[in-house]
């Protein structure tokens, strides 16, 4: 495939990942923020979201299956995952993580089982969705090609 | 409408800045300050998240600014106790202490010139307390919030904030604070 091709077809799978709201304005901050003293900027951001969010996922699903859940502890692990996702763009997850909140504070058994999963199926799908995006823009910069920046308008 | 711009560079944002030298990253409290010029405003971001702080510390790089960081408000005291900065910027939730609490033992301190109301938390000041003749200068402290509703506008400020950037962090909302403080 020739570089003018990987190009187009990495914009399009770019836009899909916002029309599609697994990511949003905030990806493209993080984008802005890379140059040259910092090119990677957006690849270790992110990777460090990985690290952080699969300790958190694990930490959660140890504290959901403890037979008197402390509430408290599992409302701060969301509140970090929240955090952080929403400051790396990954919309889906943060949502995720917004109702799963509400029912910690309702301490609703059931409903925390199920934002659980939820937010894991939403991290994974994100991660999934980064990972091959990743892999679309070092076959371009190996093809010799450059990254097209993406701009938003609303 | 999303709109696609195919450029030729691997960059191409207008606020960009033009870099003379590496800023090294200032990650504790305890870096030495390099002779200058023009005095660089002196920066205490207060942040436990590590993906903020890597995303914030960025920004306020591209905006031609180095930053200390300290992950709770115990530390946030300790770090105002050593050095004055010109600007604070606080998250609310923290765990050990969060940022609200912080701000009112900062507060305490510039409106007493003593740290008594730390050390009634346990935090045992840097320096003696009793040094201070000149009541200490009121420094800017922004909140970083959530936008939970624990984290009003209105808390923040009847806790001693001076205003408030929400969250997420954007650079523009980070460029327009600064503007603010340091026109």
């Amino acid at each position: 495939m020739e570089v003018g091709q990987m190009q187009r077809r990495l914009m399009e799978y770019t836009k899909s990942l916002f029309m599609e709201g697994v990511l949003d304005n905030q990806f493209i901050q993080l984008q802005q923020l890379a140059d040259e003293s910092n090119p990677d900027f957006v690849v270790e951001v992110v990777s460090l979201f990985f690290e952080d969010s699969e300790r958190l996922l694990n930490d959660l699903t140890r504290a959901l299956d403890q037979p008197n859940i402390d509430f408290k502890m599992v409302d701060a692990h969301v509140h970090q995952l929240k955090g952080s996702s929403s400051s790396i763009g990954a919309q889906r997850v943060k949502n995720a993580c917004i109702a799963f909140r509400n029912f910690c504070e309702e301490q609703n058994i059931e409903a925390c089982f199920r934002c659980l999963q939820q937010v894991k199926q939403e991290y994974y799908l994100v991660k999934n969705k980064l990972e091959t995006l990743f892999k679309m823009e070092q076959q371009i910069v190996a093809a010799g090609g450059s990254i097209p920046m993406m701009e938003l308008s609303f | 409408m999303i709109q696609m711009e195919n450029t030729s560079g691997h960059q191409n944002s207008s606020h960009r800045q033009e870099k003379p030298e590496i800023h090294s990253q200032c990650t504790s409290c305890s870096s030495p300050e390099a002779p200058e010029t023009k005095a660089k405003p002196k920066i205490l971001l207060v942040e436990d998240n590590k993906i903020n702080v890597m995303v914030t510390q960025s920004m306020m790089k591209q905006l031609g600014h180095s930053i200390d960081v300290v992950n709770n408000g115990v530390e946030a005291v300790r770090a105002v106790q050593r050095r004055s900065y010109d600007l604070v910027l606080m998250d609310v939730c923290m765990p050990v202490m969060d940022g609200l609490k912080a701000t009112r033992l900062i507060r305490s301190f510039e409106e007493t010139g003593n740290w008594d109301a730390a050390m009634q938390v346990g935090i045992e000041p840097a320096v003696p307390s009793s040094d201070s003749i000149l009541r200490p200068q009121r420094m800017p402290i922004i909140a970083m919030t959530a936008n939970a509703l624990s984290e009003s506008g209105e808390e923040c400020y009847a806790n001693g904030m001076d205003s408030f950037v929400s969250k997420p962090v954007t650079f523009q909302k980070l460029k327009e604070c600064l503007e603010q403080y340091f026109p």
